[in-house]
């Protein structure tokens, strides 16, 4: 597929095509599906790295002249510092560093001094985003997308559960775990599903049974979703003595992850149990790992930082609906911009008996669960 | 500052010079702490994967510890400002150490929050200038201020006292006074503030009170002042430093005073969670009698309640609080006791079950219990090194060399 | 009036006679909203945004080749007109969709497989007589629906052209507009699926409004969702430790 080209149809009949005969693993991406822009990158060339003649990207020049803040002087003093110390050890015989290796030193130590994502200028935050790109091709050799979509002014959005149609599936769980490249080793799920018998109270997960393991829907029993609820009033963004993490003005609530310290203050102060800690570093086998991500999202996470559901940013951004969304078989999440009064999630508040988890704590969840 | 020289010599051979038993004690200290170091190095390697800390669980033994110590800290307070506000002869002596208690576990508390750390290399973030702090609105941002501030007053004042005495001086009260009355409330704060900490997440219930701030200090003057009592119990016996027995059986009041209080909370809360059970005693009945078969603290909380009740009724007896051979024993037990119902029993039933009503139960792994003996064994290192360098200057066997050799009136210089 | 109507009815019929039921193009739709970012202001913890930016949410990519077609008689909240999807034929899951590397079948299950005879003009002409001929040649129809309410095949199929259905007053209506004839017994729930409580809107939640047709999710034979094994679900670490 040419870059430029528009999807036809006929793509889409071709990937379907494909898509029954089990395509190849290293076939570069297909070009259907909710990441078109991918099938107009160069395919990615694989190996014969090291002799420098392959086309890899040298470090961009404009990284070495810019304007440096003190913070951005130490930075270079240490990166200078990091790139010596390398030099000095390839002049040993028993060094095999790359000048990709040292490319990646040098961009860790930038990236170590690097600032609140919050606190950064524009220029900052794309000088990041090449970054973390260019290190995740050097250290984990895929090519990722990171986005840095701002929240546009009059979206905020919100999330409503019909309990009522939830059979349990956990498509869900699945579709959230595959978009947001969550940690495989400790199978880390944002979202909870709990199987209540009929007859519980709807908001008493306490009797609820989340790790359930047979046929759904079962005889007399109704299901009820948890994840983050992207409060109005997150205790979690109070209690960071970093600030580390904030709610955007479209209402998600994001973590820095390279600003986070991992004191786990706000995972305590979560009434809802939406956050997920990295306890060691998060594995993600290359082959499944969604390149499409977002700054504040799905990129890749390290060890010892605090993570959440972020409404999928990197796809609601773009106007998608979030992955758990959009994998639900039973139409039971509705999701939308709270802020357009012809929304269907304004319809389900003005037309449905709605209520919210522990409303007596004032966190103000923009996530309602209602029944048909 | 001409005598600064001589004084940190003086400190180091202090320090480093001792009896067979001292070089021992200081040895078994050193190799817990490299143990701790090599399981902190492993931590690190790992990350806190290697700790038994959960998502459900996310805090542990470090921040249980971490809550504990905040206390002792907070109780050199209760030395402190008897003997110097007051001039109580019977302080008079007690001080010093009491402030070098306050700051070993000071240091302590740091070392616990700083391991407890995931990303402990981005600490810097922490720094007002080069990082950002939230302050005022993080809680755990008013305790990363109050106790480093806490912990540059429990050094500045120590050691202004200690080198005037050194350089044969009288220390002036106007410039250290003041100080102390600003380290009398920064001592509450220190304690309050932590127990805000907890107290202010309405998310967890079991925390949520009213209570935990009182509670918190309660615990902290019976425990902080017991440890003291150990500690000055074993420098009389084993130096010449005198310390009055007026500051025993005061010390040994405070003690007594605030178990007593401590008990009368914990019945309280008792009564309150249990008394019309509610979904927010969920935590409280996890701890005291388990939760659908999960009884991982049971019998830690009723073995330290017991220990409780034994040591705060020896306490209470006049007869048995006066003769060391019951008072010793009864602070170390007390010491215990509210060491197991304020650390695991306060930080870690928080968690249990998770706000969606999850149990997973949380039982500490290696690494946390090394890295745990090796901060005990760093704090006590450092109190070690602290009343080791204080002794000889207050007993006037150090003085500046300078001094003979200049003879010149003190007063004329200036620090 | 009676002219009216069957000229209705004919217009399914001329519509599909113009060949392969070609997608109608969907009226034109602002594809973005924009908006002014506002002044940033001097609190130190807002996103440092040149003032004036303009930032556009743009339609979710998959939109532009999605196949559907305007919803008739229904319009959604604020009585805006929204789209159905359209089902085509030969494609398996026409509305799959890639979310990281597993691709999730958004459409129903069940419609794809059962739909792998459509057209019925493939085999079917003219009038059939489908009262008995249901187990014979369509062993997949499982007559749940018919049974519970019933129905006979000519309920709801036109008699004389089984590809099209049959609205109680006597109105053809081509599957493609299915929804018409649910509407008719289920009017709750198609006023919630017009509204987007029931049922699935596909690919965005901005830009134009395409929701999946009744049938894409139930099998009209046979309506309830099926049981099955769920995914995988949450590994609580066990007594005396945290992740390996």
């Amino acid at each position: 597929m040419k870059p430029g080209r528009e999807l036809t149809f006929d793509d889409m009949l071709e990937y379907v095509g494909r898509e029954a005969t089990r395509p190849p693993e290293d076939e570069p991406p297909l070009p259907m599906g909710p990441y078109p822009e991918g099938g107009g990158d160069a395919p990615p060339t694989d190996g014969g790295c090291g002799s420098g003649s392959c086309g890899c990207r040298t470090p961009d020049p404009s990284l070495l002249d810019k304007k440096m803040d003190r913070r951005g002087a130490l930075s270079m003093l240490f990166g200078a510092a990091a790139v010596g110390s390398q030099a000095l050890s390839a002049c040993s015989p028993t060094s095999l560093a790359s000048a990709e290796e040292r490319e990646a030193k040098l961009l860790e130590w930038e990236e170590y001094f690097k600032g609140n994502c919050r606190l950064m200028s524009e220029e900052d935050r794309e000088r990041t985003i090449e970054r973390l790109e260019r290190l995740a091709k050097l250290k984990d050799g895929v090519d990722v997308r990171i986005d840095g979509t701002q929240a546009h002014p009059e979206v905020v959005y919100g999330y409503a559960f019909n309990i009522s149609k939830c059979k349990g599936y956990r498509n869900c769980v699945e579709a959230c775990i595959q978009e947001n490249n969550l940690d495989r080793a400790t199978s880390a799920q944002y979202i909870r599903i709990f199987e209540m018998d009929g007859g519980t109270s709807m908001d008493d997960l306490d009797h609820g049974d989340a790790s359930y393991h047979h046929e759904v829907p079962a005889e007399g029993a109704f299901y009820i979703g948890t994840q983050c609820f992207q409060c109005a009033n997150p205790p979690c963004v109070e209690v960071c003595p970093v600030g580390a993490t904030w709610q955007e003005p479209d209402g998600i609530t994001v973590v820095d992850y390279d600003w986070c310290i991992g004191c786990r203050y706000c995972m305590a102060a979560c009434p809802y149990w939406a956050r997920r800690f990295n306890w060691g570093e998060p594995e993600v086998p290359a082959r499944e790992l969604n390149p499409n991500q977002h700054y504040l999202g799905n990129r890749a996470r390290k060890s010892g930082v605090v993570e959440k559901c972020t409404f999928c940013i990197q796809r609601s951004r773009k106007g998608k609906l979030p992955a758990c969304a959009e994998a639900c078989p039973t139409g039971a999440r509705v999701f939308g911009n709270l802020l357009d009064p012809d929304s269907e999630i304004r319809w389900v508040l003005e037309n449905k008996q709605v209520f919210r988890l522990k409303e007596d704590l004032h966190t103000e969840p923009r996530f309602w669960y209602f029944l048909d | 500052m001409t005598h600064l020289k001589p004084f940190l010599v003086q400190a180091l051979d202090s320090a480093t010079s001792g009896g067979r038993r001292y070089h021992l004690w200081m040895g078994v200290l050193t190799l817990i702490m490299l143990v701790g170091g090599y399981a902190y190095f492993v931590q690190i390697r790992e990350g806190l994967a290697v700790t038994g800390m959960t998502d459900h669980v996310s805090w542990g033994l470090y921040i249980s510890n971490f809550a504990f110590l905040v206390g002792v800290a907070a109780a050199a307070m209760m030395v402190v400002l008897p003997a110097y506000v007051f001039d109580d002869v019977d302080f008079g002596r007690a001080v010093l150490m009491a402030e070098g208690v306050a700051v070993s576990a000071l240091v302590m508390c740091l070392a616990f929050v700083v391991v407890d750390l995931g990303n402990p290399f981005a600490s810097w973030h922490l720094m007002p200038v080069i990082g950002y702090l939230n302050w005022p609105r993080s809680l755990l941002a008013w305790d990363v201020i109050v106790l480093n501030g806490y912990l540059a007053l429990n050094l500045a004042i120590p050691f202004y006292l200690l080198y005037n005495h050194y350089a044969g001086r009288t220390p002036e009260k106007g410039k250290y006074v003041p100080w102390i009355y600003i380290s009398v409330f920064w001592a509450v704060s220190i304690h309050l503030v932590t127990a805000f900490l907890f107290a202010g997440l309405p998310a967890r219930p079991f925390w949520h009170n009213a209570l935990l701030g009182p509670r918190f200090l309660a615990s902290a003057f019976a425990a902080g002042p017991a440890f003291m009592l150990l500690v000055l119990w074993f420098i009389r016996s084993n130096t010449e430093y005198e310390i009055k027995s007026g500051a025993f059986s005061k010390l040994a009041m405070i003690v007594t005073v605030a178990a007593q209080i401590n008990l009368i909370m914990l019945a309280s809360e008792i009564f309150t969670e249990f008394y019309f059970f509610t979904h927010h005693a969920v935590s409280a009945q996890y701890l005291f009698f388990g939760l659908d078969g999960h009884s991982g603290l049971v019998p830690w909380i009723w073995t330290a309640i017991l220990l409780n009740i034994a040591a705060t009724v020896v306490l209470t007896i006049h007869p048995l609080r006066r003769d060391p051979r019951f008072l010793m024993p009864a602070c170390l037990v007390l010491f215990v006791a509210i060491w197991t119902e304020k650390g695991m029993g306060m930080v870690i039933p928080g968690f249990i079950p998770s706000p969606l009503g999850e149990i997973v139960e949380y039982t500490p792994t290696w690494v946390e219990l090394a890295v745990t003996a090796g901060i005990w064994a760093l704090g006590l290192f450092i109190l070690t090194v602290l009343v080791r360098v204080a002794l000889p200057i207050e007993l006037g066997k150090a003085r500046s060399p300078k001094l003979r050799e200049r003879r010149e009136p003190a007063e004329v210089e200036q620090p | 009036m009676s002219v009216f109507r069957s000229g209705l009815l004919l217009l399914p019929l001329i519509l599909w006679g113009c060949g392969d039921n070609p997608p109608e193009t969907a009226p034109a739709q602002p594809a973005e909203i924009r908006g002014v970012v506002p002044e940033a202001g001097d609190d130190p913890v807002r996103p440092d945004i040149a003032p004036g930016t303009v930032h556009a949410i743009e339609e979710a990519p998959g939109l532009a080749s999605l196949a559907a077609d305007t919803a008739r008689g229904w319009t959604g909240p604020g009585g805006h007109p929204f789209e159905v999807t359209l089902r085509t034929p030969g494609r398996r899951g026409h509305l799959s969709n890639r979310i990281g590397m597993e691709t999730f079948d958004l459409t129903a299950r069940v419609t794809n497989r059962t739909l792998t005879q459509y057209p019925c003009t493939s085999c079917h002409e003219g009038l059939v007589d489908m009262a008995d001929r249901v187990a014979d040649a369509h062993r997949n129809i499982q007559p749940v629906h018919p049974a519970r309410t019933g129905a006979t095949c000519a309920t709801c199929h036109l008699p004389d052209s089984v590809q099209y259905l049959r609205l109680t007053d006597g109105q053809a209506v081509s599957m493609d507009h299915a929804y018409q004839l649910c509407a008719e017994c289920h009017q709750g729930e198609t006023r919630s699926w017009a509204a987007g409580v029931h049922g699935k809107r596909v690919e965005g939640w901005h830009g134009r409004r395409v929701i999946m047709n009744c049938a894409d999710c139930h099998d009209p034979h046979r309506p309830a969702l099926e049981s099955r094994i769920p995914y995988p679900g949450p590994v609580l670490p066990g007594p005396g430790g945290g992740p390996p």
